[in-house]
C-alpha cells in the first residue's frame, strides 16, 4: 500500500470541507470525481488549503503578477491536498491520467516524528552497557570478533597501564614510559575502544603530554607521533586503527585561511598531508569531530569557531579519516558535538557514535566527542580481526561504516550526525560473505514434500 | 633604538629533490640548518627532520623564524621551502579539569 498527499486544483466542495474542517462536504465529489480503481481516499483527513507557489488554479496565469507576494496571495485557496492509500504505483499512474485536470499532483507521505532537542546536560546517560547493546556488540562476539591481534594506536594524554594493558607506544617525552600514565582522559579512551574490541593491542602514543600535562600538544609533534605509526605499519604490516580524540578548538592559534601557513583549512599543511600518508599504508583513522556544536560549546572553542561549518577543523575534517561526531545512547545529539561542514572536507562529520555514558569510571561520564571516536574506532578493530586492509581497503571499511549507519535523523546524509550512528551489527552483515548455497538433492526434497 | 623583529614558531617544510636519486642518504638537522645558514632562522634542536613524504623527499622541522629570515630562506630555496603553522591541539572532552 503507498500512502500520498495528493494536491487537488480548487472546487467549491474542497473550500466548504477545508473551511469547516470536515470530509463530508466533499466526499461525494471526491468518490465520484477523483478516485480511480485501485486508490482509496481517506476519510479521516479533511481537506486542507495548499497555498504555494508551486499551486496553481486552472484559470491562473502564472504570469499574473510580477512581484512574489502577490503570486503568493492569488494562490491562497487554489488548491487542496487530500490523503489516499494506493493500491500500487499503477493506481497513481491511473489518477495522474485519468484526473489530470483535477489533480496538481502527488506526493510523498513519509513518517515523521519530533526531533529530540540536542542534550546539553552534565548527567551520564546510560552505561557501557547500553553502549555495546546499542552498537551491536553481541553479533561481534558471536562471531568471536574481539580485535584479537588488532593494534589501536590511542594518540592521547597516556594510558594507565595497570587499568588498560598497553603494547608499547610513543610520546614526545624522551622520559615517558608507555603505560605509565595516571587515570584520566586516554585511559577513558583506551575504555571506550574496549566496548567492541575487549582483545585489541593497545598502543600508547601519548602526543599530548608534551605541554608539562597540560593534555595540550602542537602539530609538529602529532607529525612526529604519526611518523613513528608510519614507521610501525612499515616495519610490521596489518590493520592498524588510529583513534585521535583530539583538536583545535581556537582557529585564532592558526594562520589565516587562505594563508599558505594555514592548518584548519589546507591539505598542504604537513599533518595532513602525514594523515594521507598514513591511511595510503592501509590504517583506519578515525577523529573526534570536535565539542564546538552550537548548542553547548565548549567554553575553550573560539568565539566564531562554533555551530555549522565553523567548528570542525583540519585534520578532523580530513577527506580521508573517519570523523565521528556523539549522540546519548537515547539517541539524542550531543549538542557540543560540532557540526559540518568540514575546513578540508565538507561532508562532514562521517558518522556518530555513543557518548555522555557511564563508563570507565575515570570520570562521571565518558563525554565529548573524545569517547564518541573510541567507541567507533573500537567497532572497526573488532572487524578488522577477521577483514584485514588487504582484503577491505580502508576507504571500503570508512563507506561500509558509512552506508551500514542508522540515520537518526531520517533524512540520509547530515552536517550534524552524517550518515547516523555506527552499526556494528550492520556492518558485519554487509562485510560477511552470504552463506554458501546448500544444495537439496530430490530425495531429501521429496522427503520434506 | 631598534626593536628586535619578532619571531614566530613554523612547522618547516624541506624539499630535497636531489637526494631522490641517493634515498638512503643521511637527512639530519644538521643538513637542514647547513641549508638554512645566514637566514637567521633558528631550528628546534629537539625536534629531528621526520619524512612526511618518501616519494618527494619531503621533511618538516620545526624552529622560529622572523619575516625577513622567511623571505632569506624563500630566495635561498625557493619553492622547496614551506612555513606552516604550528597550531595548538587539545583533547576532545568535556572533562576540563587538567586541560586548560
Amino acid at each position: 500500500m503507498l500512502r500520498r498527499i495528493v494536491v487537488l486544483r480548487k472546487q467549491e466542495e474542497l473550500t466548504e470541507a477545508a473551511r469547516v474542517r470536515s470530509f463530508a462536504p466533499a466526499q461525494g465529489m471526491l468518490e465520484s470525481q477523483i478516485q480511480v480503481r485501485g486508490l482509496q481516499i481517506d476519510a479521516s483527513y479533511h481537506p486542507v488549503s495548499v497555498p504555494g507557489l508551486a499551486v496553481v488554479a486552472k484559470d491562473t496565469s502564472v504570469a499574473a503578477s510580477s512581484n512574489y507576494r502577490d503570486m503568493y496571495k492569488t494562490s491562497m485557496g487554489a488548491a487542496f491536498g487530500v490523503r489516499v492509500v494506493a493500491d500500487d504505483e499503477e493506481a497513481l499512474q491511473r489518477l495522474l491520467r485519468d484526473r489530470k485536470d483535477e489533480v496538481v499532483g502527488v506526493y510523498a507521505d513519509p513518517a515523521i516524528s519530533i526531533f529530540p532537542t540536542p542534550y546539553c546536560g552534565r548527567a551520564a546517560i546510560g552505561k557501557a552497557s547500553d553502549v555495546a547493546n546499542k552498537i551491536g556488540v553481541r553479533t561481534l562476539l558471536r562471531e568471536g570478533l574481539t580485535g584479537k591481534k588488532v593494534r589501536v594506536a590511542i594518540v592521547d594524554t597516556g594510558i594507565n597501564g595497570a587499568r588498560i594493558p598497553v603494547a608499547g607506544g610513543w610520546s614526545p617525552n624522551p622520559t615517558y614510559i608507555p603505560g605509565t600514565a595516571p587515570n584520566d582522559h586516554g585511559t577513558m579512551v583506551a575504555f571506550d575502544v574496549q566496548i567492541a574490541a575487549p582483545e585489541a593491542t593497545i598502543l600508547d602514543y601519548a602526543l599530548l603530554r608534551s605541554e608539562n600535562n597540560t593534555w595540550t600538544a602542537f602539530l609538529s609533534d602529532a607529525i612526529t607521533a604519526y611518523a613513528s605509526l608510519i614507521d610501525l605499519i612499515t616495519r610490521e604490516p596489518g590493520p592498524l586503527v588510529v583513534n585521535n580524540s583530539w583538536g583545535m578548538y581556537k582557529r585564532a592559534d592558526d594562520a589565516p585561511i587562505g594563508s599558505p601557513e594555514n592548518y584548519s583549512a589546507n591539505l598542504d599543511h604537513p599533518f595532513n598531508q602525514i594523515v594521507r600518508t598514513l591511511v595510503s599504508m592501509g590504517a583506519d583513522v578515525f577523529f573526534a569531530a570536535g565539542n564546538c556544536g552550537g548548542h553547548c560549546a565548549d567554553p575553550r572553542c573560539g568565539e566564531n569557531d562554533r555551530g555549522p561549518g565553523a567548528s570542525i577543523h583540519g585534520a578532523n575534517s580530513h577527506p580521508d579519516v573517519i570523523t565521528v561526531a556523539a549522540v546519548t545512547v537515547n539517541d539524542r545529539r550531543l549538542g557540543y558535538s560540532s557540526q559540518g561542514p568540514g575546513g578540508l572536507h565538507q561532508r562532514k562529520p562521517d558518522l556518530a557514535a555513543y557518548s555522555h555514558f557511564a563508563g570507565s569510571g575515570v570520570y562521571p561520564a565518558d563525554s565529548g566527542t573524545s569517547a564518541a571516536c573510541p567507541v567507533a574506532a573500537g567497532v572497526a578493530a573488532a572487524l578488522r580481526q577477521k577483514f584485514s586492509p588487504s582484503k577491505v581497503p580502508s576507504a571500503q571499511l570508512k563507506g561500509i561504516l558509512q552506508r551500514t549507519a542508522i540515520d537518526l535523523e531520517g533524512d540520509g546524509w547530515d552536517y550534524d550526525l552524517g550518515y547516523g550512528v555506527i552499526n556494528a551489527n550492520a556492518a558485519w552483515k554487509n562485510l560477511a560473505p552470504a552463506p554458501a548455497m546448500v544444495k537439496v538433492n530430490r530425495s531429501a526434497k521429496s522427503r520434506v514434500a | 633604538m631598534s626593536t628586535k623583529p619578532e619571531a614566530q614558531r613554523y612547522i618547516i617544510q624541506i624539499d630535497l629533490p636531489n637526494a631522490a636519486q641517493k634515498k638512503n642518504a643521511r637527512v639530519d638537522l644538521d643538513l637542514l640548518k647547513h641549508l638554512l645558514e645566514d637566514t637567521g632562522i633558528e631550528l628546534d634542536s629537539n625536534y629531528a627532520p621526520v619524512l612526511i613524504n618518501p616519494q618527494q623527499r619531503r621533511f618538516v622541522v620545526r624552529g622560529e623564524a622572523t619575516a625577513v629570515g622567511r623571505q632569506r630562506a624563500e630566495q635561498k630555496l625557493g619553492t622547496n621551502v614551506k612555513f606552516f603553522s604550528d597550531g595548538r591541539v587539545q583533547s576532545m572532552t568535556a572533562n576540563r579539569k587538567k586541560a586548560q
